[in-house]
């Protein structure tokens, strides 16, 4: 996962990080205007699934290292950081960034246990994103419109104060603010509502990566170099990718009245891999975990 | 308890046989407070209850989820 870099001798930047990482090293590669030639590097904190350990980053780029960008995390020990700091050269600088994450949207989130042979989707599942109510619908045995409206009745019962998860996500995000030299919290809580920023409780839009670009490269400037006039232009078309990975968890009507989302339509049709569903078709699909398409 | 071990096993994404009645969040890997906060919404969607910002400060360990459910009257 390596962005960028003219030439051979191009020195590198360390961005660490969870998934979010190669998607700003990404952006970051698109500066034009940097004091010197960078290759910027994603080093993940975390293992891929069924690996033992993160991805070490190969000898060639940890050569010249200029910079590390250090998103927030809260483990004092992750083996991936430390075999990554090891190898540092002494005096490195480190700039400390925060992680988007935002679980209020989705309260009904959680681990999916359901594992039938698909072979078109062999890494990640047909339907990574779990929702235990859905789950519990499906073991009900239901489909088809019933399971909608069986969900629909559920999800209206057991829905949670949206105000006690949304400042829990608030407070979330101003902790990480607390501990990184890049803040984002401000960004989240003025356009959360209007923008369609969070496609997962960890994926977010081009838009909001390009933000978060914006902000570490200004605050690596005085490392690497660069205006912030040409940064915001290189991000903007750098933003053309369509946003972090192939799913946007679909939000349920009532998440999003209680939360105020102005973009959010009943006919809003979510990317979800090739197709496009409004929450009602996903949350049929989901509960049967139909594999035609 | 072992139903506890596996909430925790499925909110870190871990093998439910790697997580111990001992272990914390020192202990395992990922266990953050985002990890504590998905373990407490699956508690309170579950339980139909809702916990307290300091009842999710104190998940960080396997003992403490299994006395969370206990001083609540609950059980997985």
């Amino acid at each position: 996962m390596v962005y960028g870099g003219r030439t051979p001798k191009a020195r590198t930047v360390l961005v660490y990080g969870n998934c979010q990482a190669p998607y700003l090293a990404h952006m970051l590669a698109s500066l034009d205007d940097l004091n010197d030639d960078y290759r910027f590097v994603a080093a993940l904190c975390y293992a891929m699934p069924g690996e033992a350990r993160a991805p070490a980053v190969p000898h060639e780029d940890m050569k010249d290292v200029a910079l590390l960008l250090r998103q927030h995390e809260e483990a004092q020990h992750n083996p991936a950081l430390e075999a990554l700091t090891s190898r540092l050269p002494a005096g490195c600088p480190v700039i400390r960034y925060p992680s988007f994450n935002m679980l209020s949207q989705w309260p009904f989130e959680a681990a999916e246990p359901r594992n039938p042979h698909d072979p078109t989707f062999t890494v990640w599942k047909r339907y990574p994103l779990g929702d235990m109510l859905g789950l519990q619908i499906a073991r009900a045995g239901l489909s088809g419109p019933l399971a909608v409206a069986a969900y629909m009745d559920l999800s209206q019962r057991k829905m949670p104060d949206l105000q006690v998860r949304l400042q829990r996500d608030i407070d979330r995000m101003r902790r990480y603010d607390a501990h990184s030299d890049v803040k984002l919290a401000d960004y989240v809580l003025a356009r959360f509502r209007e923008e369609h920023l969070f496609w997962t409780s960890g994926h977010v839009s081009a838009q909001a990566m390009a933000e978060l670009a914006r902000r570490v490269a200004e605050a690596a400037r005085p490392v690497l170099g660069g205006r912030d006039e040409r940064a915001v232009a290189c991000l903007a078309a750098a933003s053309n990718y369509g946003g972090m990975g192939e799913h946007q968890n679909p939000i349920h009507p009532v998440v999003a009245e209680a939360l105020g989302l102005k973009f959010w339509q009943t006919d809003f049709a979510y990317r979800w891999q090739t197709q496009h569903w409004t929450f009602y078709e996903y949350i049929q699909r989901y509960i049967e975990y139909d594999m035609n398409w | 308890m072992p139903q506890v071990r596996a909430l925790i096993a499925s909110v870190l994404r871990i093998d439910p046989a790697q997580v111990k009645d001992e272990d914390t969040s020192e202990t395992l890997q990922n266990w953050d407070s985002l990890s504590s906060a998905m373990l407490a919404s699956e508690i309170e969607i579950v339980h139909d209850i809702t916990l307290d910002d300091s009842e999710i400060e104190q998940i960080t360990s396997v003992l403490a989820v299994r006395e969370l459910l206990a001083r609540h009257g609950l059980s997985m």
